[in-house]
């Protein structure tokens, strides 16, 4: 039993509106997300790059073939896997940087250290800590920012996934991106990014 | 900053976005904002302008390094086979030409990736292929002849030996010739179909058809021999929608192969404990890993449920078998674009109409391409073998269906003109010495004559199915035990359907033409399935839904057969019974005819020649009988029924006849039928005449 239904049972919850049923499938998709990922992050092949998209779909179609999760549209998952590929990727980041601070003891650039993605130019690891500062102000932006940028998929498809019109998620990317711009510039990389957020 | 500020600077920011730059400080200093408020808001303009692209192309990761590979050509394996070169890469590993020692024959060998050796799942899914593919034996699939494993350069490999096929795949053929001619579809589309429904009926769903997996042969006969490859997915099926393929789900012991957890992700590595269920995670991780590398390829291929996650059934295989044949007569498959769309697309937009991309393909067929594309399973064809049937009789026509009678009449030929001189002549008859009662029961008469047609027509294809079901050359004719169970229900539905049709028709809900197609199969369906009234209606219906045009075409020459006969009847009998009638029908061609009764003697001979003709001219009527079984088989809902009736698919036949030249033929036959008759009949007047009898008393019956 049990797992079937209560995954049914929490999917119900949703579907009539607890938000927060949401958060409790997290960690059966991120099992499924994370598994995947793990093999683009452990070889990576500098000459070719590959969507987040791409690996979003296949935890997809994985968890529908399991059919343990009747995912009542692709939206939902997505709604979903935006968050988690986020948590992959930034714990994958401060590993990454753990291991060459505490093993090799020299001192890397960021962009060097973050290889495995592109654009090379955004720290991730301070994205993160402004993404959670900006939750705290409006929570809804991250939704925005998570779809978009960590599974890459459009602007229309975000206004989708998240039920709200287009325009508004034109203005609110604006507006998240303009304030995360200004807070990544303002702070200097810390040392006690490798600690848990 | 609270909540409030937070809504505020908000709205001031978009507002002062939609105004020009260089009043946005004017406009600023008017709203007597609160000090932070106000420095907040220019310091988020400034950064708007310098963010630029910022965030806006979405993180990418890089791809995995390929396989590092290992050379093993030259190398022989299993002491058996050696292996020659690489002929390509499949999901698991790579596939090798190599030569069977033993036979000195070339075989194409499967070997799987060492590094997918270290893990049972991986192994058991390419023994699930090896199996999957070793219960079927067909033509049009490819012979997998041996499995192992074995040690190659100190590695653990398993391997799949399958027959080397020469040729190419469907794939490289419509990269090179973009669209395909239609007989030509057909035929790839039947051998495919074939392959299919054949393993369907072992309960294998393929579940990963596309032209790259179905792979052409000439046969040297201008054609291909098409073999589908490639049971790596497939799935063992029960009819009851559950997967069966218990013993490689339940074998499964640890789920998380593989992939080792080297994230330090404390915060899940907890909640990791609410497990997916074992079984089929790993399972899945298999089709996954095939899947990971076709994410591109495949996904152009997939249904709607499989899009979904739903179960998959044979269904899902026509769908795929759908959007390939559309793909080989447009050059294009229905849907394109990224992964993510194309799962979208498949579920939810319907695909452009081929019709309206290539208008030269006839409208039944189209209409059935399209329909192996709907949405839902059930909506689609019931089984591949019927939908290549439909396929095939939509392309051919009713001419190839004549053509092909023509070889059971002569077959059958001893039991169907006992057949018609004990039912057909003297039904006949009945109906033609009806106006002899009273001339006004005559288009009682017509249409009795009309409905005799038909009876006979289905009477003779309850002879063909006993010659397509007996080995002996001899086929047991009709008897009247057999037309007293038929004549009943024949009798009474007709007359329903008569009804039914009527009504339909003066409401508008049902054209003509369409009622009439229902009466064309409807004696058939009264006496092969034993249905009756409503049922038989119905059963009628759906079975010339997907074939109006050949139905229509059968209506045309039966009605064209029915008005010739009897008129060839009625002057016959007018002829026989003179006078009686001459006021209402041909009055002074028959007074002439009393004063010479040997010239009437001759018409009625004459006539009775081309009655004779249409009597014994069974080719018509059998053809409505393999019309009728061609439409059982390709409205088949069980694959037995369908098969049961194939025997009809495999004949061959020429496309290039057309229905002008048969109906040319038959009227060719009886005119020169009839033209020898006369001059026979002359021949022998003019010696009665040497003979000194005097023709002018020569009649049957005397005038008063």
């Amino acid at each position: 039993m049990d797992e079937m239904s209560q995954i049914t049972e929490i999917l119900l919850k949703w579907s009539q509106g607890n938000k927060a049923a949401l958060e409790e499938l997290i960690p059966l998709v991120y099992d499924n997300l994370h598994k995947i990922a793990q093999r683009y992050l452990k070889h990576e092949n500098p000459n070719h790059t590959i969507q987040t998209t791409a690996l979003v779909n296949e935890a997809y179609l994985k968890l529908v073939e399991q059919k343990y999760v009747q995912w009542q549209n692709r939206q939902h998952f997505f709604a979903i896997a935006a968050k988690i590929m986020r948590r992959i990727l930034i714990n994958y980041a401060r590993d990454k940087k753990a291991e060459k601070r505490g093993g090799a003891r020299y001192k890397v650039s960021l962009s060097e250290d973050l290889k495995a993605y592109e654009p090379p130019n955004i720290d991730l690891l301070l994205l993160d800590q402004d993404l959670t500062k900006l939750a705290e102000i409006d929570a809804r932006k991250i939704d925005i920012i998570e779809l978009r940028f960590f599974t890459g998929i459009s602007l229309e498809e975000v206004a989708e996934t998240l039920g709200i019109s287009l325009a508004t998620a034109k203005r609110d990317w604006r507006m998240a991106k303009a304030w995360l711009y200004r807070e990544i510039m303002q702070s200097e990389p810390k040392g006690d990014l490798d600690e848990p957020a | 900053m609270n909540q409030h500020d937070w809504k505020e600077i908000e709205s001031i920011f978009h507002k002062l976005l939609e105004t020009p730059p260089q009043e946005r400080s004017e406009l600023l200093s008017k709203l007597s904002l609160d000090r932070t408020v106000r420095n907040e808001i220019e310091s988020l303009l400034k950064s708007d302008q310098e963010a630029g692209s910022f965030l806006d192309s979405p993180v990418k990761l890089l791809e995995p390094r390929p396989e590092e590979d290992i050379a093993l050509e030259g190398e022989v394996l299993d002491s058996k086979y050696s292996i020659e070169t690489r002929l390509g890469q499949g999901g698991m590993g790579y596939v090798y030409l190599a030569l069977h020692l033993g036979t000195r024959r070339k075989v194409a060998i499967k070997i799987i990736s060492p590094k997918f050796m270290t893990n049972l799942e991986f192994v058991k899914r390419f023994q699930q292929e090896a199996q999957a593919a070793g219960a079927l034996r067909h033509p049009n699939i490819v012979n997998v002849t041996d499995f192992g494993f074995t040690q190659l350069k100190n590695r653990e490999v398993a391997y799949l030996v399958m027959e080397y096929l020469n040729g190419l795949s469907l794939g490289t053929f419509i990269k090179r010739h973009q669209k395909l001619p239609l007989d030509l579809v057909i035929d790839i589309t039947e051998q495919i179909c074939l392959a299919v429904a054949e393993a369907h009926s072992k309960a294998i769903i393929h579940r990963d058809l596309k032209p790259e997996n179905i792979w052409l042969e000439s046969n040297r006969r201008e054609g291909f021999n098409v073999k589908v490859l490639d049971f790596g997915l497939a799935k063992i099926y029960d009819p009851e929608k559950k997967l069966l393929n218990e013993d490689i789900e339940n074998s499964t012991e640890n789920d998380y192969v593989e992939i080792e957890d080297d994230s330090s992700s404390e915060e899940f590595s907890q909640q990791q404990t609410l497990k997916l269920s074992k079984d089929s995670e790993a399972n899945n991780s298999l089709q996954l890993l095939t899947r990971a590398g076709m994410i591109v390829g495949t996904p152009l291929y997939m249904s709607p449920e499989q899009c979904a996650g739903q179960s998959v059934s044979p269904q899902s295989d026509i769908y795929s078998i759908g959007i390939i044949v559309y793909q080989m007569l447009t050059g294009e498959t229905p849907f394109s674009g990224s992964t993510h769309s194309l799962l979208q697309k498949h579920i939810q937009e319907l695909p452009t109409d081929i019709s309206e991309k290539s208008p030269n393909i006839p409208k039944p067929i189209s209409q059935l391409i399209m329909s192996t594309l709907a949405k839902k399973p059930e909506a689609r064809p019931s089984n591949a073998l019927s939908f290549a049937l439909g396929m095939k009789i939509n392309f051919e026509g009713f001419p190839a269906l004549l053509k092909q009678a023509q070889n059971f009449s002569t077959a059958l030929r001893p039991a169907l003109v006992y057949t018609s001189l004990k039912f057909h002549v003297p039904l006949l008859l009945i109906f033609l010495s009806l106006p002899l009662i009273h001339p006004a029961i005559f288009p009682i008469s017509f249409l009795g004559i009309f409905f005799s047609n038909a009876f006979i027509s289905a009477l003779y294809s309850v002879l063909v199915n006993r010659l397509i079901k007996t080995t002996e050359v001899k086929v047991e004719p009709l008897t009247f035990q057999d037309l007293k169970t038929y004549i009943r229900p024949t009798i009474f539905t007709t007359l329903l359907a008569i009804k039914d049709s009527l009504i339909k028709q003066l409401t508008f809900k049902r054209s003509l033409a369409r009622s009439c197609s229902v009466f064309t199969l409807l004696p058939e369906v009264i006496i092969s399935e034993k249905l009756s009234k409503d049922a038989a209606l119905r059963r009628a219906e759906e079975l010339v839904k997907n074939f109006y045009l050949i139905s229509q075409q059968i209506n045309i020459q039966n009605l064209w057969l029915s008005i010739f006969g009897f008129l060839i009847y009625l002057y016959l009998i007018q002829t026989l019974f003179w006078g009686r009638y001459s006021s209402f029908y041909l009055s002074t061609f028959l007074e002439k005819a009393q004063k010479y009764g040997f010239v009437s003697v001759l018409y009625s001979l004459v006539f009775i020649t081309p009655t004779l003709f249409f009597l014994f001219n069974f080719n018509m009527f059998i053809a409505v009988g393999l019309f009728y079984r061609k439409a059982f088989q390709a409205n088949s809902h069980s694959m037995e029924q369908a098969l049961d009736n194939a025997v009809l698919l495999s004949t061959k036949t020429d496309y290039r006849v057309t229905l002008w030249t048969q109906t040319s033929k038959l009227l060719l036959k009886s005119v020169i039928f009839t033209a020898i008759a006369t001059l026979l009949l002359a021949l022998a007047i003019s010696l009665l005449g040497l003979m000194g009898l005097s023709t002018g008393d020569f009649r049957f019956i005397k005038y008063k």
